[in-house]
């Protein structure tokens, strides 16, 4: 049960989907980027936002109630 | 006008009267096969499934895929729900196959599986507006706005979204059909990443991920909210009511005559209007609130 439901956690969304995600987006919008790839980036952005959503229990900040 | 009789004319009937005059409209407009829904159903998967070649092969340009995936998801569910009703073909019937295989299907883009999805819609029939029994009842909100912010905060992580569905299924000994919202929920999860990993994320997330979530608030808004507002009325003729969208009947989804569809299940989609204006007087006698549809509103 634990890892059904570590495996549609808000942290796997973001790391395996939005990170990706957020790289194309990255690649596309030509940001320069001072250091890493636009994968790396990504990864980073979309695993940290899914732990905070995670966390919180909300993508969008405002927790429901 | 409901069988030649004038409204005064039916405000003399006794219930019973009332009753076999209702019965009698619903029933010439049952027991029809529904070839539009079922023409719709597939052919909208097909268009939906087509989005993803002719993008992936450069085709069809994503902004261009994008609307039309919207539009196309938004569209998966009804022709399931005429399913889930066994409008297309009653068990024992020979097209029987037909009308599963138009439940199952036509919801693919939706990414919900038809048994979890027509077990929970039986018990919103049975127990519509019952806070703890209707599984559709945290859709209820007060006005257009609260009902926006609802429908996002209980799709949230930590909102209630699925718990009351997985509650009515436990409920009626259907826990089991858990496994395929998990089996959906998988494999949804599976090709957005599969998808992303490959180097087509945008186009994952503007072909299914966001068209998934833009469609399920406007189906929520059109075949939840709207028709069972305000949600208080439990009786069988007061658990929805008419209205008259500004979005017109097909931007609405045909739910102006949701009535109709909770008097009669058996009804297709596409008979509601005629049966509803058919059997209005008899509604508004009943007690039925058909809004702005009642003579003296409009």
């Amino acid at each position: 049960m634990k890892a059904i439901k570590f495996l549609f956690s808000p942290f796997i969304f973001g790391l395996a989907f939005m990170g990706p995600l957020i790289a194309e987006l990255i690649v596309l919008a030509d940001l320069g980027l001072s250091s890493g790839t636009p994968l790396i980036v990504g990864l980073i952005i979309g695993g940290g936002l899914g732990l905070i959503a995670q966390a919180r229990g909300s993508w969008i900040w405002v927790k429901p109630s | 006008m409901s069988e030649a009789l004038s409204r005064t004319e039916l405000e003399t009937l006794s219930g019973p009267e009332l009753d076999a005059l209702e019965r009698k409209i619903a029933g010439k407009y049952m027991h029809r096969i529904p070839w539009g829904a079922v023409a719709w159903g597939l052919g909208n998967l097909t268009v939906w499934l087509s989005l993803w070649p002719l993008v992936l092969l450069e085709i069809l340009p994503i902004a261009w895929a994008f609307p039309i995936a919207v539009l196309t998801v938004a569209l998966s569910y009804l022709p399931s729900h005429e399913a889930q009703h066994s409008i297309i073909a009653r068990e024992g019937h020979p097209l029987r196959w037909l009308n599963e295989l138009v439940g199952h299907l036509s919801v693919i883009p939706f990414a919900q599986p038809y048994r979890v999805l027509k077990a929970t819609h039986m018990e919103h029939h049975a127990h519509t507006n019952n806070p703890e029994l209707d599984p559709d009842y945290a859709v209820h909100a007060k006005d257009n706005w609260d009902f926006l912010k609802n429908s996002i905060l209980r799709r949230q992580p930590g909102g209630a979204a699925q718990q009351a569905y997985g509650a009515a299924l436990e409920r009626v000994g259907k826990g089991n059909l858990l496994l395929d919202a998990l089996a959906y929920n998988f494999v949804f999860l599976a090709v957005l990443c599969a998808m992303a990993w490959t180097g087509h994320a945008i186009e994952a997330a503007l072909l299914w991920w966001l068209p998934k979530h833009i469609a399920q608030t406007y189906i929520q808004y059109y075949l939840s909210w709207a028709p069972h507002h305000p949600g208080i009325r439990q009786e069988r003729y007061g658990q929805t009511r008419g209205f008259m969208s500004k979005a017109g009947n097909l931007l609405s989804m045909g739910m102006q005559y949701h009535i109709v569809h909770h008097l009669y299940p058996r009804i297709p989609l596409s008979s509601t209007p005629a049966a509803f204006h058919e059997m209005k007087d008899i509604l508004e006698i009943r007690g039925c609130d058909i809004g702005q549809w009642a003579d003296g509103s409009r």
